[in-house]
C-alpha cells in the first residue's frame, strides 16, 4: 500500500513538473491560482456536487454545515484518501489545475484557513470618496414637518442675489429656492399663505405643456416680464390655488431634476395623492413614473380600503389599469355625483353609511 | 450651451442647461459654476452676455464616454423622465456608472439608479460581469459592493501592481478604475497568500 502511495505520489510530482516547465518559476499568479484551484480539488474530492461550485461557496457551505475546526479536518482527510486512491480524482485534473505536489496541498490548507478567516465584505462608507455614500437621507415625516422656511435636505441650496418684487400681502411669506440659478419665481397664493419659488423657466416649459402655455412669448407673463426692464427683481408667475406648498415644492423640486433630494419612503396617502393632482393639472404625470414605485405604490394595497378612495385619481394617472378598473367599477355602483363631485356611500361602521367626498377625482373620470 | 462628444464612430452634439449641469454636477459646477473662474467659465459668461454670439458655448467631453449613456445621464439631469429608459442593459449601466464616476453626479441619478440596478443583481456572482464592483461603488450600493468585495477578496489577485481577478481558471483585468484604497483593503490578504505559496 505504502509502496503504492509512493508511486502514485512520484507520479503526480512527475506531471505537475512537466506542466509547469512551460512557466517561469517564479510566477506569483501561478502559485495563486493553483492554490485556488487545488482548494477546488479538495472540496471536489469531499462531494461531486461541489464540482459545479465556485470553491468558497462550497467552503462556505461546509463552514456554516460543519463549523470552521471540522470542515479543515474534514478536508484533511479528504486529502488522505485522495493520497489512497488517486484513481478516484481524473488525474487530468490535476494536470490542468494543480501546481502542487499532494504534500503541498496541507500548505494550502493552512493558507486557507486563515483566508476563511479574513474574508468579510467592505463597508462603503469606509470609503469617503463614493459619490453617493454621503448623501443624507430623510423621512417624509420629517421633510413635510419641519417648520419655517420650506427646505430640502440639500444645505447648499441658494437664495438669488438678486432682489425680489415685493407682494403685496398680508399672508404669511415663505420662499423656497427650488433651482440654485432660477430666472424667475412662482408665487403661491393659496388662502393662509403665499410662498415664493426661485426656478428655472426651461425646467418649467420642458417638463409641462400647461407651462409652455403660460410663458409663452406672446402670453401676458411674458409681456409683463419685457416691460419690465430693471435687471434688479425676477420675473413672477402667480398661481392661486389651493396645493400645500410643501407639496407643490415636491412637484417643483421633481420637474427640475432635483428629486434626489427628496426623501425615499413611502408618502403619506394625502401627500401622494396631492402631488398626483399637481401633475394631472400641470400635465406632467410622466415626470411620477420613477417615483411610482417609492412614494405611491405601496398604498396599492389598500385600493379597498375606505378612506383611500382617491387613489383612484392615481391609478389613472400613473397608468395602473388593474386598479383603475376595479374603482371604476365599485363607484359606479356605490358612488352618486354632486355638483360634478363624486361622493362615495361607505359603510364606516355596520349599519352606519357614511358619505366620503372624492375631491380629487378628475371630471373627466366622473363623467364616464 | 451644448457638450460636443467625438468618437470613432459618431459626432453627437447635446444641447444643455449649465444650471442644471451645475445643480447635479459638482464637475460642471467647478468648471462653469457662477463662482467659477475658470477659462470656460469666463467664456460661457461671455457667451449669455453677449447678443451678437451665434453660437452656443461649447464644451467637449471625454471621447471614451459613450453617446448613449451621456445622453441618459444628461436627460436625468434635466429631469427629463420620458426620455429616460426603465431598463439599461448591464453593459449601457456600466457606461452610465463611468458618466457619472467622471462627472460626480451618481446621487442625481436617483431613484433611476435603483430601477436600472434591480434587475441586474442576479448577475452579481455571475462571471463576465465583475465590474459590478464599480457599480455599486458609484451608485453606493452597500450590499452589491459587500457581496462583490467580498468575491474578489478571495478571487482577486494583485499581478505587477494591478489587480486581477481569476475567473473560470483565467485572468482577467478589470476595465474600470477601482479606487486604490478600495483594492488595498481586500487584497493584503492575497499578497500574503502568494508570498507564502511561492
Amino acid at each position: 500500500m505504502a509502496d503504492q502511495r509512493t508511486r502514485i505520489g512520484e507520479e503526480i510530482v512527475r506531471i505537475c513538473r512537466n506542466f509547469y516547465s512551460k512557466y517561469e518559476d517564479d510566477n506569483p499568479v501561478k502559485c495563486a491560482y493553483g492554490v485556488k484551484q487545488c482548494d477546488y480539488i479538495i472540496f471536489a474530492g469531499l462531494h461531486k456536487g461541489f464540482k459545479s461550485m465556485n470553491l468558497f461557496d462550497a467552503a462556505a457551505v461546509l463552514q456554516e454545515n460543519l463549523g470552521l475546526e471540522a470542515m479543515i479536518q474534514t478536508a484533511k482527510s479528504v486529502v488522505e484518501a485522495v493520497r489512497s486512491n488517486i484513481q478516484d480524482l481524473r488525474i487530468s485534473e490535476y494536470i490542468h489545475t494543480s501546481c502542487y505536489t499532494t504534500g503541498s496541498i496541507f500548505q494550502s490548507l493552512e493558507s486557507m484557513e486563515s483566508k476563511l478567516q479574513l474574508i468579510k465584505p467592505l463597508n462603503l462608507t469606509s470609503f469617503s470618496r463614493n459619490p453617493a455614500s454621503s448623501h443624507a437621507e430623510s423621512t417624509w415625516s420629517t421633510f413635510l414637518h419641519e417648520k419655517g422656511t420650506l427646505q430640502t435636505s440639500n444645505s447648499t441650496h441658494q437664495k438669488p442675489k438678486r432682489k425680489k418684487k415685493s407682494i403685496k400681502s398680508a399672508n404669511k411669506m415663505f420662499s423656497q429656492a427650488v433651482c440654485m440659478y432660477g430666472d424667475m419665481e412662482i408665487v403661491l397664493r393659496s388662502c393662509k399663505i403665499s410662498t415664493i419659488y426661485s426656478v428655472s423657466s426651461h425646467q418649467l416649459r420642458a417638463g409641462s405643456t400647461i407651462f409652455r402655455e403660460l410663458l409663452r412669448e406672446e402670453s401676458a407673463f411674458q409681456k409683463h416680464s419685457q416691460n419690465d426692464t430693471s435687471q434688479a427683481t425676477l420675473c413672477q408667475l402667480e398661481i392661486r390655488k389651493d396645493f400645500d406648498p410643501k407639496v407643490f415644492a415636491i412637484f417643483l423640486y421633481i420637474l427640475h431634476g432635483r428629486g434626489h433630494n427628496l426623501p425615499h419612503d413611502t408618502m403619506p396617502f394625502e401627500t401622494a395623492i396631492i402631488l398626483v393632482a399637481i401633475c394631472d393639472e400641470y400635465n406632467c404625470s410622466a415626470l411620477l413614473q420613477p417615483w411610482h414605485g417609492r412614494w405611491i405604490h405601496n398604498w396599492r394595497q389598500y385600493s379597498d380600503s375606505s378612506g383611500y378612495e382617491d387613489r383612484l385619481l392615481a391609478a389613472w394617472v400613473t397608468g395602473d389599469d388593474k386598479i383603475f378598473q376595479a374603482l371604476t367599477k365599485t363607484f359606479a355602483e356605490t358612488g352618486i355625483v354632486q355638483d360634478k363631485v363624486l361622493i362615495i356611500i361607505v359603510e364606516e361602521e355596520p349599519g352606519k353609511d357614511v358619505q366620503k367626498l372624492c375631491k380629487f377625482i378628475h371630471q373627466e373620470i366622473i363623467g364616464i | 450651451m451644448e457638450i460636443g462628444l467625438t468618437t470613432s464612430t459618431i459626432n453627437a452634439t447635446y444641447r444643455v442647461s449649465s444650471h442644471q449641469l451645475c445643480s447635479g454636477s459638482s464637475f460642471f459646477k467647478a468648471l462653469i459654476g457662477p463662482e467659477s473662474s475658470s477659462l470656460e467659465a469666463n467664456e460661457l459668461r461671455r457667451h449669455q452676455s453677449s447678443t451678437s454670439e451665434s453660437s452656443l458655448f461649447r464644451v467637449t467631453a471625454k471621447e471614451e464616454h459613450d453617446p448613449i449613456a451621456l445622453a441618459v445621464v444628461l436627460y436625468v439631469l434635466h429631469g427629463r423622465a420620458e426620455h429616460i429608459p426603465e431598463s439599461v442593459t448591464f453593459e449601457n449601466l456600466f457606461e452610465i456608472a463611468v458618466i457619472c464616476a467622471y462627472y460626480d453626479c451618481a446621487a442625481t441619478m436617483r431613484p433611476w439608479d435603483e430601477i436600472w440596478m434591480s434587475p441586474l443583481r442576479t448577475l452579481t456572482s455571475v462571471p463576465g460581469y465583475e465590474n459590478w464592483l464599480f457599480i455599486s461603488w458609484v451608485f453606493g450600493d452597500q450590499s452589491t459592493f459587500g457581496q462583490m468585495t467580498e468575491n474578489f477578496s478571495k478571487s482577486g489577485v494583485m499581478v505587477d501592481g494591478e489587480f486581477r481577478v481569476i475567473v473560470d481558471g483565467v485572468l482577467k483585468k478589470l476595465t474600470c478604475h477601482i479606487p486604490q484604497e478600495i483594492i488595498g483593503s481586500f487584497t493584503p490578504n492575497n499578497r500574503k497568500y502568494i508570498s507564502k505559496c511561492s
